[in-house]
């Protein structure tokens, strides 16, 4: 069995702000002390949404923070730098067509990809994840282009086929990586049958990892380890160390999945194996 | 095992049009035809679209005149559980017109009507873009017009999520159990068309659920012996598949629900009359 990565999603993205716990690292200072002290704790990949200094809400203009954010992180640590294609989407279609590509060229490694339109799971219940498949192919594109590792989000079992056609069609390079995002109510159930399914029906080659919401974070990602997946964790998916207890630092639950994985006999990944398994920087 | 409830979606939804097989029909008198024919066959449930009488393709208009004079029509030859879509009407409308246009739908005589589970996006090239648009608002709000209204849900679910959301519905009482569920498998962005799949989704339901299946293409029958097979129900017709076999158009749709109705034969699973599936569906007589 390959060597488990784990990404770290220490922004608390686009949900999690202060409103919800105090603990979200909101300035460039705070989201790089998290990031170093979860990499320390095992991370090799973290996942970074740009969050408003102060309220840890959405930033209205993501490209200069986040680009600070992966200056300050390369000069503290090895860990591989995913950014989110989220944020800005107030703009139009063209202006964010241009964000998403100036994006790529930020100095990271890694950037998330949404594979398919959905109903949001978050209340007010009335609103849309917009993106559609000629979205998707644009914004392939702009990663192709800038050398961009994507990562495929796939939040139900017809994101896996979109995927799977998009390769077929050259638009994405393989073997592909992707991460299971299940996120219940209009999405995946987070449940290692429904897991089961989406990992059977993956090209061999291909790699993926699961993030679950909630109090399914921590077995879910037991359940991917132990198929030879890999997990992500962190504030952006659950904010709870354990019921009712807060989490203070995204690295205590990095430590917890890595001490999970000890237990198992699966080796924790550093971030030069993890490029290697993923063929980034080849 | 329940008796085999079989849906001709006879007038080719949306998708599907006189370019792609001269034998859709699109005119009333056309449509009344087939839909007598397909009963004949063995189906019990009709599900309906406003086509433009010309070109078959979906009406761009207010479908509900339309889709009246079909159920008239439909009333006077012959009985048959009348199921209308939710569809049609989108382009060029916004989202409150559709609302308007949708709570009007509800009282045109018919028992039940089609509701789309959630949004993805479209698995095929269609005029109102890339998005098949249906929230979760609006999805409540037009299962409470067909509550009130006394016609019974067929929710159409394109992936594992709507699922979720069917069972959001009956657990916020927006709609009485049992539900009915109609799993659609387009393949692309939506379900694949597997046994695995079908699996899965069917394992998913509570017990006192129905449900029924749909494919495209050369999917429909396969899919269509397997949820007999399972004990689940089916739906057949041009508006998922337009072939009778490999290269062969199907020239009427009472083709296609023959074509299942030999395979429910065959194992042994019995065909529901008209109102042995209105019974079934908890569904008064109209």
């Amino acid at each position: 069995m390959a060597k488990l990565i784990i990404t770290a999603a220490v922004t608390g993205g686009e949900p999690v702000s202060r409103e919800m716990t105090p603990y979200v690292p909101t300035t460039p200072e705070e989201i790089t002390e998290e990031t170093v002290r979860s990499w320390e704790a095992g991370a090799s990949i973290v996942h970074l949404h740009a969050k408003e200094p102060g309220t840890g809400k959405p930033a209205p203009d993501p490209n200069p923070l986040l680009k600070k954010y992966v200056e300050m992180i390369q000069d503290r640590c090895d860990i591989i730098t995913n950014v989110t294609t989220g944020g800005g989407r107030r703009a139009s279609d063209e202006a964010l067509d241009r964000m998403i590509e100036k994006r790529c060229g930020l100095g990271q490694e890694m950037m998330s990809m949404n594979m398919g339109t959905i109903n949001l799971w978050t209340p007010p219940y009335s609103g849309v994840f917009m993106n559609d498949v000629p979205r998707i192919k644009r914004w392939a594109g702009y990663m192709r282009d800038h050398g961009m590792k994507p990562e495929l989000e796939v939040y139900d079992t017809g994101m896996i086929n979109a995927a799977k056609m998009l390769a077929e069609e050259g638009v994405f390079e393989t073997p592909l990586h992707i991460q299971f995002v299940m996120v219940g109510r209009t999405g995946f159930s987070a449940t290692s049958k429904m897991l089961q399914y989406c990992v059977e029906e993956l090209p061999q080659d291909w790699t993926w990892s699961v993030c679950a919401l909630g109090r399914a974070e921590l077995p879910i990602g037991a359940v991917a380890m132990t198929l030879g997946g890999h997990v992500r964790v962190g504030m952006e998916d659950n904010i709870f160390l354990r019921r009712g207890e807060l989490l203070k630092t995204n690295a205590d639950l990095v430590k917890r999945i890595a001490t999970i994985a000890e237990a198992l006999n699966i080796e924790v990944a550093k971030p030069n194996e993890a490029r290697k398994i993923l063929g980034i920087g080849k | 095992m329940d008796k085999l409830i079989i849906t001709a979606a006879v007038t080719g939804g949306e998708y599907v049009s006189k370019a792609t097989t001269p034998h859709v029909p699109s005119t009333t008198d056309e449509i009344v035809k087939e839909v007598v024919a397909s009963v004949e066959a063995g189906a019990s449930i009709v599900h309906l679209h406003a086509k433009d009488p010309v070109t078959g393709e979906a009406w761009s208009g207010d479908p509900n005149p339309l889709l009246k004079e079909y159920i008239e029509r439909i009333r006077e030859e012959v009985d048959v559980v009348i199921n209308v879509t939710t569809g049609g009407g989108r382009v060029g409308n916004p989202p409150e017109v559709w609302d308007r246009l949708v709570e009007k739908r509800c009282t045109l005589g018919q028992e039940m009507m089609s509701l789309n589970m959630g949004t993805m996006n479209r698995w095929a090239e269609h005029p109102t873009g890339e998005t098949f648009l249906n929230t979760v608002s609006m999805i409540e709000r037009w299962c409470g017009y067909m509550v009130k209204h006394k016609v019974k849900p067929e929710h159409e679910v394109y992936d594992t999520g709507m699922i979720n959301v069917c069972r959001q519905l009956a657990d916020k009482k927006i709609v009485p159990e049992p539900l009915h569920v109609q799993f659609v498998m387009v393949g692309r962005t939506g379900f694949l068309p597997t046994p695995r799949m079908l699996q899965y989704c069917v394992d998913l339901l509570p017990p006192t659920w129905m449900w029924s299946v749909c494919a495209l293409g050369r999917h429909e029958i396969p899919m269509a012996a397997v949820a007999t097979v399972m004990g689940g129900h089916v739906r057949v017709g041009f508006e998922d598949n337009v072939f009778l076999r490999r290269g062969v158009l199907a020239e009427s749709n009472a083709q296609l629900v023959t074509k299942v109705a030999n395979i429910a034969r065959e194992l042994e699973r019995d065909i529901a009359s008209v109102d042995e599936a209105r019974e079934m569906l908890g569904l008064r007589k109209p």
